[in-house]
């Protein structure tokens, strides 16, 4: 319901959320940008590169496998209270802003 | 992006964005970012503005110490669970990986018109965008007889480093049979689950190496963050060694007798062999110096960018913010940062900005593999950082939930400490 809500407040804003800061990502560059962002609040635990016990390893991952889980958490389907909490404040576009951006960290070049 | 709009905000949205997307601040030169204090608000604002901006910011972080001893899980030395070592960090990695120029010096000055910081020695240090970030500041006169020099011997050990040692060598001096008399402080300070967290963490030590000592805890408050959770914890490992008097009992601590090891209340005064005093708290001393703060002792900021209100090109992140909903931790200033990084960089390169989220999480130890933890989702309206989703560990949860919430606290440690040193 919110996430229809926003996008019509994003048409009626033309690319532009609260506070004046863009929104609705259009391109790929957009898109993996606000990944960047977004993934600083997954960082503040979870390592881009090496493991810590207790805290899984989320880069490299298939973009669909990323998104199944975090809509998981989101819905309650998956027990976990803090990603539950994480996964609530992400809507449609953030999460496959994040799975982008995690799917390409970890890779080769 | 998921809030409603009403016309009116929309045009000062509309206002907002036009100056947030106009072209970028510096036409010549690499615009030049400097930050005071290399904690993890401090400390993770310039790394991600370094990073992110690869290479088209010119980023300096003056910090007045060489290595950074965190406070979170410091608790943990305390009670012997981690070494000193453990906890401390350096800042190689924000020089060699991201270019950062670190300048070891405690900044003395600011001014605000000409856009100079001022390090001790003289050093000066011109900025386009600032950003501060220097933690707290005690309120030593709220009790007669305590100061910073009396600190030394009645710790409070709420910056951790050197404060932390002092305490930790005088628990494990003292007899078996001794008193821990603590005094946490009033609201608002840092790490609100913290003094209850060091209680339950130096009962574990006592009880497994002089079980007769006890605990006195003289608190300034009637009750505190997951005071459930701490409660059935402390009743649980540690029964019939901790004793917490609420404010309304004993009106607060008003006097410390330093020589007399003793602290006094409106009424009752108590003796401790260990004595850790945690007064009250304020922005650091540069924000305040800086003009930052107002009458609260604190910093107010734009939700939306942790822009001071009270100087242009400044910024104040973590606890000498007033970040309303967010605690005073590290988990927010690494958050706050975050989102600052990114509105410093869009001001001076063009980057893109996009709708701040913020976030906590607190982990506390309740004993050796049993953790619990208290978090939260935020976001910035026009006028605070408000909450939108909290959770809360249970009490009664099973033992192998509270190992699993212990492994996540260490596992937190390893992947915060380089999201902020690198």
């Amino acid at each position: 319901m919110r996430y229809r809500r926003t996008k019509t407040a994003m048409t009626l804003l033309a690319g532009l959320c609260a506070g004046g800061f863009l929104c609705a990502p259009a391109s790929a560059d957009e898109l993996y940008e606000l990944g960047e962002y977004l993934a600083g609040d997954c960082t503040a635990c979870h390592q881009l590169e090496g493991r810590a016990p207790g805290i899984p390893p989320i880069t490299g991952w298939p973009v669909e496998s990323f998104v199944m889980v975090m809509t998981a958490y989101k819905e309650g389907e998956r027990d976990h209270a803090l990603m539950q909490n994480v996964a609530s404040r992400l809507g449609d576009e953030d999460m496959q802003a994040l799975a982008v951006y995690f799917g390409k960290q970890g890779q080769q070049e | 992006m998921d809030r409603k709009f009403t016309r009116r905000e929309f045009g000062i949205m509309a206002g907002v964005a036009a100056s947030t997307l106009a072209a970028p601040a510096i036409a010549q030169g690499k615009p030049k970012v400097v930050v005071i204090g290399g904690g993890p608000g401090g400390a993770t604002a310039a790394r991600y503005i370094a990073k992110d901006s690869k290479g088209a910011v010119d980023v300096t972080l003056i910090e007045a110490n060489a290595r950074h001893t965190t406070c979170f899980f410091s608790n943990l030395y305390i009670g012997g669970l981690r070494s000193f070592d453990s906890i401390t960090h350096g800042y190689d990695k924000l020089a060699s990986d991201h270019g950062i120029n670190v300048v070891t010096g405690f900044a003395t000055s600011v001014d605000t018109a000409k856009r100079i910081v001022t390090v001790a020695g003289g050093q000066s240090v011109s900025y386009d965008k600032l950003v501060v970030a220097p933690g707290i500041d005690f309120k030593y006169e709220a009790y007669e007889g305590y100061s910073k020099e009396v600190a030394e011997t009645i710790p409070h050990a709420w910056q951790a480093g050197p404060q932390s040692q002092i305490l930790r060598r005088q628990l494990e001096a003292m007899d078996d049979g001794g008193v821990f008399l603590i005094a946490p402080p009033p609201n608002p300070f840092r790490c609100p689950p913290g003094p209850y967290e060091r209680i339950a963490l130096v009962a574990q030590y006592l009880k497994r190496n002089k079980p007769k000592s006890k605990i006195i805890a003289v608190d300034a408050k009637d009750k505190f963050s997951k005071q459930a959770l701490f409660e059935e914890g402390w009743a649980k490992y540690y029964d019939g060694m901790i004793e917490w008097l609420p404010l309304n009992i004993t009106g607060g601590v008003k006097a410390v007798d330093e020589k007399g090891m003793t602290l006094h209340t409106g009424g009752e005064s108590f003796k401790g062999d260990v004595i850790n005093v945690i007064p009250p708290q304020k922005a650091g001393a540069i924000a305040t110096a800086a003009g930052l703060a107002n009458e609260t002792g604190w910093c107010p900021i734009d939700p939306f960018t942790m822009a001071s209100t009270r100087a242009p090109h400044v910024y104040v992140l973590g606890d000498s913010s007033i970040a309303a909903a967010m605690p005073k931790s590290g988990f927010a200033a690494n958050s706050q940062a975050k989102a600052c990084a990114m509105a410093i960089r869009a001001e001076l390169t063009g980057s893109r900005a996009f709708e701040p989220r913020y976030s906590n999480t607190c982990w506390s130890m309740i004993a050796s593999g049993d953790g619990v933890k208290v978090g939260a989702s935020y976001k910035a309206t026009r006028e605070k950082i408000a909450s939108t989703d909290t959770f809360i560990s249970k009490t009664g949860e099973d033992a192998a939930m509270r190992t699993a919430t212990a492994e996540e606290a260490e596992g937190w440690y390893a992947g915060i400490s380089a999201d902020i040193f690198g």
